[in-house]
């Protein structure tokens, strides 16, 4: 068993979850930290689809990130920058970028 | 952003700016991107200029994300997305092998089949987009306009894209998406305590609403120039199922939920390595019946662990992840940060956190935020420490001051630069500030608020940084041509020495140590510095390099 295998003897658990996908609006309380990541863990497992996670502020964005990264794989992981928090201070990538642009 | 297109179970983390950050349309976006398989063919100038338009930078080594490098038949490039970067290699235009390679050792990782290379940059534009929106701010530019706004409307009118493109996204998008525009209609949204979500939005709105009048009312940004999306429009259009998490139940305003479920999980008691507590308490899970799990992140741990528990009568089996034994207590490597307790589930899970008191290290951190003295909080400064102000250059560190401004307080870190002019950053925008780090005792030149001398300064580093990478480059070739002792492999000599080290090495300590030991053993003078702060750790790698 994992532990994502436990929360399935919580059948209150395992049927929010599935019910996530059809009601537009839901409303989980009483998750703690540690307890967060079994419930990502379970979502991804028992629903199977991409989750945008929104944090706070870009510091508890990446403490979740580093929480995460230890239990998902690379690629199933992303953390949208913090230059993006802050986009008026924000400068490309590249100093010389002059990119002409795709056709379209 | 490729993830959520993907359609893969999988997370992505952004803050509520985030959801706010104008994008391209995510049909263009995916455009960007290329998929190499070994055995296509790919003029090597046709994919010099894909790059280039797609946002990557040509160097002659590559070194971070968003960069590539091409020298004969071989093309290195960094993907975004990647944790290593990427080795083209060509059999004339057809591609030969992709391989992952170390970035410090530029040895290959990996072989793959085939990859996909995003683009290097969050919006794709068109040659129209450009075009249009010289066009557009022409119009609009006012009288006397600053000089950084005629430049970026002189650089869209020639259909190149201005340094700080971000700024104009409001003239280059003809329509702007936001990143739920790429998650998938069957995705899921998850607000993280909204509360403090709505509050957010709140501050940074006011902020961002003050920068834009100031800007406007010195010219330097036009009044159709808003920088990001309301973010109630953004919610309001969004068709996505939401799921609102948080440990209390507080007001939601005028939110109406299908579902709520009070969660029962709970922290764990924390024993700080008090053995004879953890045994009284292990009893008296077993009594109840309840799967307990004890983690530790190594075999070497778990074997330490376990040592040690024999002394106290607690005798654990090391199971593996996903073989956990119901009812049973036992002992797991597993990556989870901090424990939990499941009563519903009859689980109680313990890390290193609640057993030691010891925080796990990050197994890795986003890559904008690598090898910068960034700061997390700014209690890590004390009055009178030298800081850089990405814009505003070397200041000296003041202290944390609360202002009103609008009847609104809040906390400004100050900053004094020459002449005694103080710069006061929101303490939410500490990502802007990073500590100054030089050589012990060595006092930095401050630098003039409002002066050009830190731009100069930034422009010379650029330039010097180039010249030492060439120099760099032939260096190495040279060091490279040269023969040396090739020693052999470790034997178990080797191992029972290492074995009897009474620490266990953190993992940057055992990257270092096999770095060096793969040295040793190849035919080539060794050519490494190893630098830290010298303890048994350190003491542990250069005896067993020695050995």
């Amino acid at each position: 068993m994992q532990v994502i295998d436990f929360l399935k003897k919580d059948q209150a658990v395992t049927a929010f979850i599935a019910k996530t996908s059809r009601i537009k609006n839901s409303l989980l309380t009483g998750v703690e930290r540690g307890a967060f990541a079994v419930l990502i863990q379970a979502y991804l497992a028992q629903v199977g689809q991409p989750l945008l996670l929104i944090e706070e502020n870009e510091y508890k964005a990446q403490e979740r990130y580093n929480d995460l990264s230890r239990l998902l794989a690379d690629d199933d992981l992303g953390l949208l920058p913090w230059t993006v928090t802050w986009p008026r201070k924000r400068r490309s990538v590249h100093r010389t970028n002059s990119a002409a642009g795709f056709s379209a | 952003m490729n993830l959520l297109l993907s359609g893969r179970p999988g997370v992505v983390i952004a803050t509520p700016q985030g959801l706010q950050y104008p994008l391209s349309a995510p049909a263009l976006f995916k455009k960007g991107q290329k998929h190499f398989v070994v055995g296509d063919e790919i003029a090597l100038p046709d994919l010099a200029q894909w790059l280039n338009q797609a946002g990557y930078h040509r160097e002659n080594l590559v070194v971070k994300p968003g960069e590539f490098a091409m020298r004969g038949d071989i093309v290195d490039l960094y993907p975004l997305d990647r944790e290593s970067p990427l080795r083209l290699e060509f059999f004339g235009d057809e591609i030969d092998t992709i391989k992952t390679f170390d970035l410090t050792s530029q040895r290959s990782l990996e072989e793959l089949p085939e990859a996909t290379v995003p683009a290097a940059s969050d919006h794709v534009f068109t040659a129209e987009d450009l075009d249009r929106a010289g066009r557009e701010l022409a119009g609009d530019l006012p009288k006397e306009a600053a000089a950084s706004l005629e430049i970026a409307q002189e650089a869209l009118a020639n259909g190149q894209l201005p340094d700080d493109y971000d700024r104009y996204l409001d003239y280059l998008l003809p329509e702007s998406f936001s990143l739920l525009d790429y998650l998938p209609a069957k995705g899921l949204l998850l607000f993280n305590d909204w509360q403090l979500i709505a509050e957010s939005v709140k501050n940074m709105g006011a902020i961002n609403d003050d920068y834009l009048a100031s800007q406007i009312a010195s010219k330097m940004m036009t009044s159709r120039q808003k920088l990001r999306l309301d973010f109630d429009a953004v919610l309001k259009a969004d068709c996505h199922h939401r799921l609102y998490v948080s440990l209390i139940a507080h007001s939601m305003g005028r939110l109406r939920f299908g579902q709520h479920l009070a969660w029962d999980s709970r922290e764990p008691q924390q024993f700080f390595s008090q053995m004879e507590l953890l045994k009284t308490e292990l009893d008296s899970y077993a009594k109840k019946g309840q799967t307990v799990v004890l983690q530790v992140s190594s075999r070497r741990q778990a074997e330490e662990f376990n040592r040690s528990c024999h002394d106290y009568d607690i005798y654990l089996p090391l199971a593996e992840a996903d073989g956990l034994k119901e009812g049973r207590t036992q002992l797991v490597i597993g990556g989870y940060a901090s424990g939990f307790v499941l009563p519903d589930s009859d689980l109680v899970y313990l890390t290193e956190k609640e057993l030691f008191n010891q925080n796990k290290r990050s197994k890795k951190r986003i890559k904008t935020l690598e090898n910068a003295q960034r700061l997390r909080s700014y209690t890590e400064l004390k009055p009178g420490d030298y800081v850089v102000h990405v814009n505003h250059g070397i200041g000296r560190f003041e202290g944390i001051q609360t202002l009103e401004t609008d009847g609104k307080k809040r906390d400004y870190i100050t900053i004094t630069y020459q002449k005694g002019d103080q710069l006061f950053v929101p303490a939410d925008q500490l990502s802007l500030v990073q500590k100054y780090v030089a050589s012990e005792g060595k006092q930095p030149h401050v630098n003039k608020l409002g002066g050009s001398e830190w731009a100069k300064t930034k422009k010379r580093v650029a330039a010097r940084v180039e010249d030492i990478a060439d120099d760099l480059i032939d260096l190495y070739a040279k060091r490279e041509a040269e023969k040396g002792f090739a020693f052999s492999p470790d034997g178990s000599d080797q191992a029972a020495f290492e074995a009897a080290f009474p620490y266990e090495p953190t993992p940057d300590q055992l990257r270092a140590t096999a770095e060096i030991k793969a040295d040793m053993e190849k035919a080539k003078p060794m050519d490494r510095l190893l630098v830290g702060d010298v303890g048994f750790r350190e003491n542990r790698g250069s005896h067993a390099g020695s050995l």
